[in-house]
């Protein structure tokens, strides 16, 4: 009787694993089953000649939705906030800024920036957003209240969004139209090989780091005296995870620019499904936010549209609103305490 | 192993504790009790080198307890805070591993802690759907598995505010097994019948100040506790082994 309890929660568990090893395998799948042409035509089943393009795209959009992903669960255990994602919280519209800003300056003095500048000037945006966002949602009374962190978050991004527009806009005609189509959001089908290793390599030492200090990511979610009390080093863990998360951010942001709502959903869906301890989630989240993107991109592939593809970050913003909109209602009622 | 406070100062804002100087010996249950917002929380804080110190020095076998770094820290000193928070979609048994994070997991020693406060069928329930009474059985339960030979210091902030008489009285028995394996122990506590029942020493604090301090039949007399409190308290007979000052209804 007594193994009774033990057994079921394995069962869950092995369920929850099933379901988003399926859920990921459909999804590249559709991906891989389903495009459109630049003219707009819908092209369906198995392409030898554009395997290369669909396979890049697969790549791209589970490298990017993984790191987005991971990034989200780092800052809602950091902030012990389930409405935390890098997007609500200015991370990826740092990264979009300071990037526009880099690119708006570089033209100025007549060169290019490099994508591994790209992405240091990125991070360093996404750092600065995420600084913003903490100094301006913390009250001496409540501490990091969930819901001013996010109005916070959505101030900050919009401040940093205008900047990236003012620099886009202040490019010449070429330029800007590259600037812009990468700040509506996409999944590059032959993705840059810099930016993808860059992204992979930030990932994967992201993504170990987070495994092996799963437990002291569940501990972080304890008040700040029992954290220390059970011997967590809450600063150093804390500058760890705001310079990983923007890092994961940024390069995402890089290679497929400013995506909503991946990194908000992805974790509660993984958490959803194998519970909270993060030796589980890390790699279910990881899992979720690659799925979701290629999945997104797949979706953007079916909608037909006036005048050729959708921008893939349309989809992420119609279909993760609404789920931001429901954490809302449930999270900020209380569930999670600052 | 005796935890040393030297000219301890703390401030928070508006609100000044100390200085405090003392000594807490090992092998004893010190109670620490006064008005609200006297200052026990933040004293207690300060004793675990939790909450900084604007001077002196607290020092626990010679090391001062705020220079420790977080591992030395969980491995010499385990505390149970006023409101434990459950973190979400974490389990109860795995929140009580939490206490075991800079040690080897050890599943047995787990259950044995969540058997000692009675929550061990719960183990594989989601913890923030508790009720705050088994909250707080459920970081008890987590200072248990923190536990090692190397403990020497335990520091409770009002363990029984939520617990009904019976678990209250599992707890007291707790602090005392604590103590006497050598640990300092020290409890900030309205519960005075854990008071009488468990403590040898009591601090009496009013204004951020330590008014009174010495065992508990000569300290928490009916007149000082009256003083302190502002209500009147009156000798209760029957409760614990010594003689317990409780408030007159």
């Amino acid at each position: 009787m007594a193994s009774e309890p033990g057994d079921a929660n394995a069962m869950r568990s092995a369920r929850g694993w099933i379901a988003l090893l399926v859920i990921a395998v459909a999804c590249v799948a559709a991906r891989l089953l389903v495009a459109r042409s630049l003219d707009g035509t819908l092209l369906l089943g198995w392409q030898a000649d554009a395997a290369a393009w669909r396979l890049g795209a697969v790549a791209s959009g589970a490298a990017a939705g993984a790191a987005l992903a991971l990034s989200g669960l780092l800052l809602q255990s950091m902030l012990r906030n389930p409405l935390a994602s890098p997007f609500v919280l200015g991370l990826s519209g740092g990264a979009q800024a300071a990037m526009a800003l880099a690119a708006l300056l570089a033209w100025k003095a007549g060169g290019q920036v490099s994508p591994a500048a790209s992405m240091v000037v990125g991070c360093a945006g996404s750092v600065l957003a995420l600084l913003l966002c903490i100094a301006f949602g913390r009250s001496r009374e409540r501490g990091l209240d969930p819901v001013s962190l996010v109005l916070a978050g959505v101030v900050v991004a919009a401040m940093l969004g205008a900047l990236a527009t003012l620099c886009e806009w202040m490019l010449p005609p070429p330029e800007r139209a590259a600037v812009h189509a990468w700040g509506l959001g996409r999944v590059p089908e032959a993705p840059p090989a810099a930016l993808l290793t860059t992204l992979l390599l930030v990932l994967g030492c992201s993504a170990v780091a987070a495994w092996c200090g799963g437990r002291a990511l569940d501990a972080m979610q304890l008040s700040d005296d029992e954290a220390r009390s059970v011997g967590v080093p809450l600063v150093g863990m804390r500058w760890s995870i705001v310079l990983g998360a923007s890092a994961l951010a940024a390069a995402a942001t890089a290679l497929c620019g400013p995506l909503a709502f991946v990194g908000l959903v992805a974790p509660h869906a993984a958490r959803g499904l194998l519970g909270g301890a993060h030796r589980r989630t890390v790699p279910a989240t990881l899992l979720a936010g690659a799925s979701l993107l290629v999945l997104a991109d797949a979706t953007r592939a079916i909608i037909p549209v006036e005048g050729g593809r959708l921008p893939v970050g349309v989809v992420c913003a119609l279909a993760g609103g609404p789920a931001f909109l429901i954490l809302l209602r449930r999270g900020a009622a209380g569930a999670w305490r600052a | 192993m005796t935890l040393q406070v030297h000219d301890m100062s703390i401030r928070m804002g508006a609100f000044e504790l100390g200085p405090v100087t003392m000594a807490f010996e090992p092998g004893r249950v010190h109670g620490v009790v006064g008005p609200n917002a006297s200052g026990k929380t933040t004293l207690v804080r300060g004793l675990c080198g939790l909450q900084p110190i604007q001077s002196g020095a607290v020092t626990l076998a010679g090391v001062p307890v705020h220079a420790m770094r977080a591992d030395e820290r969980a491995a010499r000193i385990a505390f149970v805070p006023q409101r434990p928070v459950m973190p979400p979609a974490l389990r109860v048994g795995e929140v009580v591993a939490l206490g075991r994070l800079r040690m080897r997991h050890d599943p047995l020693a787990v259950e044995q802690s969540l058997r000692q406060v009675g929550l061990l069928e719960r183990q594989r329930d989601i913890a923030d759907a508790l009720s705050a009474g088994q909250a707080h059985r459920v970081a008890v339960a987590r200072m248990l598995a923190q536990l090692a030979p190397t403990t020497q210091l335990i520091v409770l902030d009002e363990p029984t505010a939520s617990l009904d008489p019976a678990w209250s009285a599992a707890v007291g028995q707790v602090a005392r097994a604590c103590a006497d394996r050598g640990c300092v122990v020290v409890v900030a506590t309205h519960d005075f019948g854990f008071l009488g029942a468990c403590c040898d020493q009591a601090l009496l604090m009013a204004d951020g100040a330590v008014r009174q301090a010495g065992p508990v039949a000569s300290v928490a007399n009916p007149e000082s506790l009256s003083a302190l409190f502002g209500a009147p308290f009156a000798w209760a007979q029957g409760i614990a082994t010594q003689p317990v000052a409780m408030p007159r209804w």
